[in-house]
C-alpha cells in the first residue's frame, strides 16, 4: 500500500478546508471500494481524510420536500428505513441487491455514488486502461468485455458503472448534494457522472476537495409503485449484467407517466428518457413494454462479447415494468 | 451408522472459519523480527525479461531484499532446457516467461505493506512472445499421455460409430455446450513462516 497520511475529520469545514490544501488527499467514509483501491495502489493518496464520524451525515429525513438521505448512512439502513420502503421501494430493492450483507452494514451511500467500475482491466496494473493511466489504450476493447457497457461507451473506454443504488436514484431525479470551499452545490445525478469520451479517468463532475454530504430525492406520487430488477450471473454478491429500475403511474390500464434506468449496460447509471416517452398514454401490457424497451437500447454499441446484453436488458426492463403492472 | 448417515455434522473448525478467528500456518507463530515478503508476478503469458528494474523497490522504506533471477541462488534441481511437462518449474533461475502469473521477483520488508507497495516498484521490461492464450489453439500442441491406464489402452476412445448413428438418428440436437472457468479459491492463504536457528530452518506450511 502506498504509504500516506491518516487525519480523522471532525467537521465538514475542517474537512474540505484540509482537502482544498492538499491535492493528494483523498476521503475515506466506508471504505469498502476505497481499501481496494489503496491496496491495489489504483489511487495513490498522500493523506487519507476520513470523514467517516462526521457529525449529522448518517440521518435519513422524510417530508413533505421528499427523501434526504446522509452520505454517511450506511446502505443497510438505507434499505431497511420505513419512508424508503413504502415511499421508494425501489431505493431498498437496488440496494439490498447489492453487494453482501457484510458491506452493506459497512458501505455509505456518497461512497456507492462514487465507487470504482468492476473493469478487471481497470483493477489489474498488467494490463492497458485510459481510466487508471490515461492514454495507455483500453484492454477491453479488444479483449475480454462480456461484462463491458453497451451504451456511453467510447473509443477509449467501456467499462460499466458498477452502482445499483446509482440507477435508482437516476431514474427518481435525485440530487447530490455536496459541499466544498468555494460553496456548496446541487447536481442532478443525471448529470453528476460523465460519460468517458477522450477522459475516462474523470467519472464525476467533482471537484478535488468535494465532498458529497447528501443525497435528496424530490417526493414522487407513484414512487411507492417502483422496482428493481437486476440480472446476474449468480444470485448473490455479485454485480449486474443487466438491471432496471422503474416507476410507473398507472391508472385504468394506461401508463400516464414513468421513470425509466438502466444498470449493468452503461458507462454511467442510465436513465432512458426517450423508453419514457415512448411508454406514456400507452396501455400498461407487454407490447408497449416491449416497444419502451427497444427504444431503451436503441442507441447500443456492442462489442465481441457483451452483444447478449442488448436483449437481456430489453427483457430485463420488459418485466420490470410487468411487475408493476401486477 | 444408521445415526450419522444424514445426520448434520459440525465441522471441528467450523465456527471458528466462519468467524474469521481460524489461524492458518502463516499467522500461527509471530517471531521477533519476523520479516515479510510479498511476490512480483509476470504480466504477460510467454516471452523474455529483458530488464528488470529494482531500484525503485529497493530504495522504498522497510525494504531489506529484492530477489529476482538476476541475484536468486542457483537451485540444484535446474537441469536443461526443455522442461518436461509434469515437472516443477524452478522459479527464478533465468529470463524466460512461461506463463502468465509467474513469479519473476521476491521482495522483502520489514512489514508486510512495505513490502506490498515495494512490489509494486519492481518494473519488469519483457519481450513478449505469441503464445496461445486459449486451450482451442493450442490443441495440437496439448501434451499426450503416454501411461494411460497404463498402456491399456489409448487415451482417445471411441465405441461403435457415432458419426454414423448420429446421421441415422430420426431426432438430432446438435448444439455447443460451454461452462466457464472455476477458479479455485482456498480459504488459506498461500503462504509460509520460514524461521532459522543457526542452521536448522523449520518451516511452517
Amino acid at each position: 500500500m502506498f504509504p500516506f497520511r491518516y487525519e480523522r475529520g471532525h467537521d465538514i469545514a475542517g474537512v474540505i478546508g484540509l482537502a482544498a490544501r492538499d491535492p493528494s488527499a483523498e476521503f475515506l467514509a466506508g471504505g469498502t471500494d476505497m481499501l481496494q483501491l489503496l491496496k491495489d495502489e489504483l489511487r495513490r493518496p498522500g493523506r487519507i481524510i476520513d470523514v467517516s464520524r462526521l457529525p449529522d451525515l448518517d440521518r435519513i429525513e422524510h417530508g413533505r420536500q421528499g427523501l434526504r438521505i446522509g452520505a454517511l448512512v450506511k446502505m443497510s439502513d438505507a434499505a431497511d428505513n420505513r419512508a424508503v420502503r413504502s415511499h421508494y421501494p425501489v431505493i431498498a430493492e437496488a440496494l439490498l441487491a447489492s453487494a453482501s450483507p457484510q458491506v452493506r452494514n459497512m458501505a455509505t451511500i456518497g461512497g456507492n455514488l462514487l465507487q470504482r467500475t468492476r473493469c478487471a482491466y481497470f483493477r489489474d496494473h498488467g494490463t492497458q486502461c485510459n481510466k487508471r493511466e490515461p492514454g495507455s489504450g483500453c484492454g477491453a476493447l479488444k479483449g475480454e468485455n462480456r461484462l463491458h457497457a453497451v451504451l456511453g461507451g467510447s473509443d477509449h473506454c467501456i467499462a460499466t458503472h458498477a452502482s445499483d443504488l446509482a440507477v435508482a436514484l437516476v431514474a427518481l431525479d435525485a440530487v447530490v448534494v455536496t459541499a466544498r470551499q468555494e460553496g456548496d452545490r446541487r447536481i442532478p445525478l443525471a448529470e453528476f457522472h460523465v460519460l468517458p469520451g477522450d477522459t475516462p479517468q474523470r467519472e464525476t463532475v467533482l471537484e478535488p476537495g468535494e465532498l458529497v454530504v447528501a443525497v435528496e430525492v424530490p417526493p414522487l406520487a407513484f414512487g411507492s409503485r417502483s422496482h428493481y430488477l437486476k440480472i446476474r450471473d449468480r444470485a448473490s454478491f455479485e454485480f449486474a449484467l443487466a438491471s432496471a429500475a422503474v416507476a410507473a403511474d398507472i391508472a385504468e390500464g394506461v401508463v400516464r407517466d414513468v421513470r425509466i434506468a438502466l444498470g449493468g449496460v452503461g458507462t454511467k447509471p442510465w436513465r432512458a428518457r426517450e423508453a419514457e416517452q415512448a411508454l406514456v398514454g400507452q396501455p400498461a401490457e407487454p407490447a408497449s413494454f416491449e416497444r419502451a424497451a427497444v427504444q431503451a437500447l436503441a442507441g447500443a454499441r456492442p462489442a465481441a462479447h457483451n452483444g447478449f446484453k442488448i436483449p437481456l436488458a430489453e427483457r430485463t426492463l420488459v418485466r420490470a415494468l410487468s411487475h408493476l403492472k401486477a | 451408522m444408521a445415526a450419522i448417515i444424514g445426520a448434520a455434522l459440525d465441522r471441528v473448525d467450523g465456527h471458528a472459519k466462519v468467524t474469521g478467528t481460524a489461524r492458518y500456518a502463516a499467522e500461527a507463530t509471530k517471531f521477533p523480527n519476523q520479516a515479510e515478503a510479498v511476490l512480483v508476478q509476470s504480466t504477460i503469458g510467454a516471452g523474455r525479461i529483458v530488464d528488470i528494474d529494482i531500484g525503485a523497490a529497493e530504495s522504498a522504506p522497510g525494504v531489506i531484499l529484492v530477489m529476482t533471477h538476476k541475484n536468486a541462488p542457483r537451485l540444484a534441481s535446474n537441469k536443461a532446457n526443455p522442461i518436461q511437462p509434469g515437472e516443477a518449474y524452478p522459479l527464478l533461475q533465468d529470463d524466460r516467461i512461461v506463463f502468465n502469473g509467474q513469479h519473476i521477483a521476491l521482495v522483502v520488508a520489514e512489514t508486510f505493506e512495505q513490502a506490498t507497495h515495494a512490489a509494486m516498484l519492481v518494473k519488469a521490461r519483457c519481450e513478449e512472445d505469441e503464445g496461445p492464450v486459449r486451450l482451442d489453439q493450442a490443441l495440437d500442441r496439448l501434451d499426450v499421455p503416454q501411461n494411460f491406464r497404463g498402456g491399456e489402452r489409448s487415451p482417445d476412445s471411441k465405441r461403435g460409430d457415432p458419426d454414423e448413428a448420429f446421421a441415422a438418428a430420426p431426432i438430432k440436437i446438435d448444439q455447443t455446450y460451454t461452462s466457464p472457468v472455476e477458479h479455485h479459491n482456498p480459504m488459506e492463504p498461500h503462504a509460509a513462516i520460514a524461521s532459522w536457528e543457526g542452521d536448522e530452518l523449520t518451516l511452517y506450511h
